[in-house]
């Protein structure tokens, strides 16, 4: 091949390119150790290989193990969980047996009547309902099979009632560690620091595997050797979404430049999303990306605030600072909340009182908050005035206002849920912190089907492949509720490794 | 990817080498586990034996326990090998990249006093040792001939960061 000036690499990229079988056999013809020991040769197997190792491709792997399936899990991180495991532990599931015990009265229906509405109707109707349908089989899955413990059902905005079931210590990593100690049982181990690159098709178009970068080094992108692993039933793609891709996500959304933070792990970025895009598969609302409205600037990550600003939403109010007054339905959804705090220009206050705060923040959130300085204590509200350069006289009118409306339980400016613990602020001292919007979730991804197949640009399911999870779309359109992603990686993941595992063997 | 390609010849010449060198590698290696400064011999590797001989990095720590190179580097036979051709075709990074050593290769030492390890970095509400990523790599971290860096300071700000002594350095990244 060196004679002819085109090494291993190229050759297979060019007939990749033209759609040609170029795996399946051993080696190719002409191709051996000539080319530096590259040749093409399928260098490992397995029924089932999945990309990612965050919720979905966890539960994935657990339900096509379940099934008799030989499976491999890729992760290009040092370490596996992705998103999945710095998340919040917090799973939306309606009518719980934990909701009932709580009495609050909920249904599939009315989940599926909110993630609809908060969606814009953007929901692909068949894959959103599935999700609200088997969100309390997936919650008690992840209970009794899996083994998390859940403490408490929780209110996030956009939701009609407390729906989010919080994990022990709420982690993600409640659920993602327990699902790890459940595969190796099973002898199935992550593959870290392996980067998929592309995804590899036969004449007919069928996937029959993928191209890692084996011993791969995050940030250092010329790093790792590539391999060739046969997927003899199906790849599943569970490489969750792309917002710290700033490339990407400008291409979709030019307003979420470097200036914009993101809460998610390092290595969220689009490649396999647009791998599977090089092979044909449809896209769906890409530009669909959310920002957490409820984070710090003054933190960095995910932080201390969003537990103080969820916590305290319908029971203290959040203030433009230029003005002193409020501007928002706290309890609105993300995008409603974002898009008005991106409008104002600067960080907004959310600032509540001693009751409220202490009641409703969790004291390892509000005491980090303090420690780290993206919350602030005062003891008057003349001071939260002065410190965040608010207009004083306005601002302590419009708190009045706010009081009235706690007290009266009822908000006619915006349509805030109060709650009804909710109390007039009065008594101080008084806690504050600033919000600006940072990139959270990608709600668009690759068009799937119910059985988690991705469906190409003919409407056409591609033949062995599947995906789950953050990278797919159609589920949440517009916005996604608080807690609804868990509930679509296990109840999406689960399928894509029920239906993958039924997949005949091509090989 | 040009690191990998040679003509075919020079496969065949390394191929013939890997018997010699291979056999020759092991045994400077072994003769290295029985006095470090056997290593410092060879340029590349000096680096190493003066971090091990003293100052601020994690390995100096183990010297003064009296744990050498191969108490830490008895690779595999194959790895060997490999080395030897590296060396001799001149085909290694220089300087020499980070290498990759295992959990187990450490806790093949610390499992005994993992749960003391454990307890004495029980700083304020977060632990190193025991956190929400679980059971990860201990290099993420501890470096032996680097600074070593706190995987958790991509995503955290912990007090703690503050406490920690001259071997170690505290980066955003990964
Ligand atoms: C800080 C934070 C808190 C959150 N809290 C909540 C919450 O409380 N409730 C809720 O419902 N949702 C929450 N979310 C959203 C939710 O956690 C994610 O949507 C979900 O974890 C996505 O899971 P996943 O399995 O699709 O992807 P991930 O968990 O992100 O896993 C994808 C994996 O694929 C890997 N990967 C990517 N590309 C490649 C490649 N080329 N080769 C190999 N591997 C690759 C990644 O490294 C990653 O490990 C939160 C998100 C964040 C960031
Ligand atoms: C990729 C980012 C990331 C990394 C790396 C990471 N964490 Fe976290 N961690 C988070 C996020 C995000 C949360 C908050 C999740 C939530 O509350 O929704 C969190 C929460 C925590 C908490 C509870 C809240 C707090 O801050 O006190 C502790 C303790 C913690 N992490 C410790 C660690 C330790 C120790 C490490 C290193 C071993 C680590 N984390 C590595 C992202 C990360
Ligand atoms: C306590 C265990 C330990 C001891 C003792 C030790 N090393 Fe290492 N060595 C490591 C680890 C861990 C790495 C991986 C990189 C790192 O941590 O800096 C490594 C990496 C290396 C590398 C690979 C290049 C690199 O930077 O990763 C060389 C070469 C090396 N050591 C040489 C030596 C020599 C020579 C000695 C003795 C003088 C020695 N080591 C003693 C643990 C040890
Ligand atoms: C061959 C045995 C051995 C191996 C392998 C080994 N260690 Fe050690 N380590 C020791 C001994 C012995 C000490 C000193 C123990 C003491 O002081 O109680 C030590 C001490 C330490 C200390 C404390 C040093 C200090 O600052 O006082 C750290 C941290 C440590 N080791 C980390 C590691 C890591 C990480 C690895 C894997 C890269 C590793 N060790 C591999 C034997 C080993
Ligand atoms: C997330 C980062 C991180 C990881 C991963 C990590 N450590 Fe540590 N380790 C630390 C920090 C920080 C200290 C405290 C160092 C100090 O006090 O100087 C420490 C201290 C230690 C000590 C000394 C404890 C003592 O008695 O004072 C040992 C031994 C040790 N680590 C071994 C390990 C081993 C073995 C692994 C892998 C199984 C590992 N560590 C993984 C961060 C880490």
């Amino acid at each position: 091949m060196s004679a002819t000036g085109m090494n291993r690499r190229e050759f297979i990229k060019k007939t990749a390119a033209t759609g040609l079988v170029l795996a399946g056999t051993a080696t190719l013809a002409g191709c051996g150790l000539g080319s530096g020991g590259e040749s093409i040769k399928w260098s490992e197997e397995a029924d089932i290989v999945i990309i990612g190792s965050g919720f979905a491709g966890l539960a994935a792997a657990l339900e096509a193990t379940e099934a008799g399936a030989k499976v491999k899990i890729i992760e290009k991180m040092p370490t596996p969980g992705g998103n999945s495991i710095i998340n919040g532990g917090d799973m939306a599931a309606a009518g719980s047996k934990m909701q009932a015990e709580m009495g609050i009265e909920d249904s599939p229906e009315l989940m599926l009547e909110d993630m609809l509405k908060a969606g814009l109707y953007l929901n692909h109707p068949e894959k959103v309902k599935l999700v609200a349908e088997r969100s309390v089989e997936a919650l008690e899955w992840v209970m009794n099979y899996v083994g998390t413990k859940f403490v408490t059902v929780n209110y996030h905005g956009g939701h009609s009632v407390p729906r989010t079931h919080q994990a022990e210590t709420g982690s993600g990593g409640d659920i993602v560690r327990p699902m790890l100690d459940k595969l190796k049982e099973k002898g199935i181990e992550v593959e870290t620091n392996r980067k998929m690159v592309r995804l590899i098709q036969n004449e007919e178009g069928r996937v029959i595997g993928v191209e890692v970068l084996d011993k791969y080094k995050f940030g250092q992108e010329d790093s790792g050797t590539p391999v060739f692993i046969k997927a003899k039933k199906a790849v599943i793609l569970a490489a969750g979404g792309f917002s710290q891709d700033l490339q990407m996500r400008m291409i979709h959304d030019p307003k979420l430049t470097d200036k914009l933070d993101s809460t998610n792990h390092l290595g969220a970025t689009g490649e396999v999303l647009r791998a599977a895009m090089k092979i044909g598969a449809m896209d769906v609302q890409l530009d669909w990306i959310q920002l957490g409205p409820w984070a710090s600037p003054d933190e960095k990550g995910f932080g201390y605030v969003p537990h103080f600003c969820e916590r305290l939403v319908g029971y203290a109010p959040m203030i433009n600072p230029k003005t002193g007054k409020r501007f928002i339905n706290e309890t609105g959804n993300r995008k409603v909340r974002a898009d008005a705090i991106l409008e104002i220009g600067e960080p907004v206050i959310h600032v509540a009182d001693e009751y409220a705060a202490r009641k409703q923040v969790i004291p390892s959130s509000f005491e980090g908050g303090l420690r780290n300085g993206s919350i602030k204590q005062f003891d008057t509200l003349e001071q939260v005035a002065e410190h965040y350069n608010i207009p004083l006289q306005p601002f302590l009118e419009e708190i009045q206002r706010w009081n009235s409306i706690v007290e009266k339980g009822q908000d006619d400016d915006f349509g805030c849920m109060i709650f009804p613990d909710a109390k007039p602020m009065t008594t101080g001292p008084f806690y504050a912190a600033r919000l600006w919007p940072k990139v959270h979730h990608c709600m668009g991804g690759l068009v799937t089907n119910t059985q988690c197949q991705v469906i190409n640009q003919d409407f056409e399911p591609i033949k062995g492949l599947y995906a789950a999870g953050e990278i797919t779309g159609g589920v949440h359109g517009a916005v996604r509720l608080g807690g609804c992603a868990v509930t679509d990686c296990i109840v999406n993941g689960r399928i894509a490794g029920q239906e993958a595992a039924k997949e005949e063997a091509w090989s | 990817m040009s690191r990998l390609s040679f003509s075919r010849k020079t496969v065949l010449i390394a191929a013939v080498l890997v018997v010699v060198i291979g056999a020759a590698s092991a045994a400077v290696l072994l003769k290295a586990s029985e006095n470090p400064s056997f290593c410092a011999t060879c340029h590349v590797i000096r680096p190493y034996y003066e971090s091990w001989l003293g100052g601020d990095l994690q390995v100096a720590r183990h010297a003064e326990a009296d744990v050498k190179c191969l108490d830490c580097h008895h690779q595999s036979i194959p790895e060997k090998i490999h080395e030897g051709i590296a060396f001799v075709t001149g085909n290694y990074e220089k300087p020499l990249k980070e290498r990759d050593f295992s959990r187990e290769q450490c806790l093949e030492c610390h499992w005994e006093d993992w749960e003391q390890t454990v307890a004495a970095t029980d700083f304020e509400m977060s632990n190193p040792h025991d956190s929400h990523l679980g059971e990860i790599e201990c290099h993420l971290c501890h470096k032996m001939h680097r600074e070593s860096q706190v995987y958790c300071a991509q995503c955290h700000d912990f007090e703690w960061f503050e406490t920690l002594d001259k071997s170690w350095k505290i980066a955003d990244g990964i």
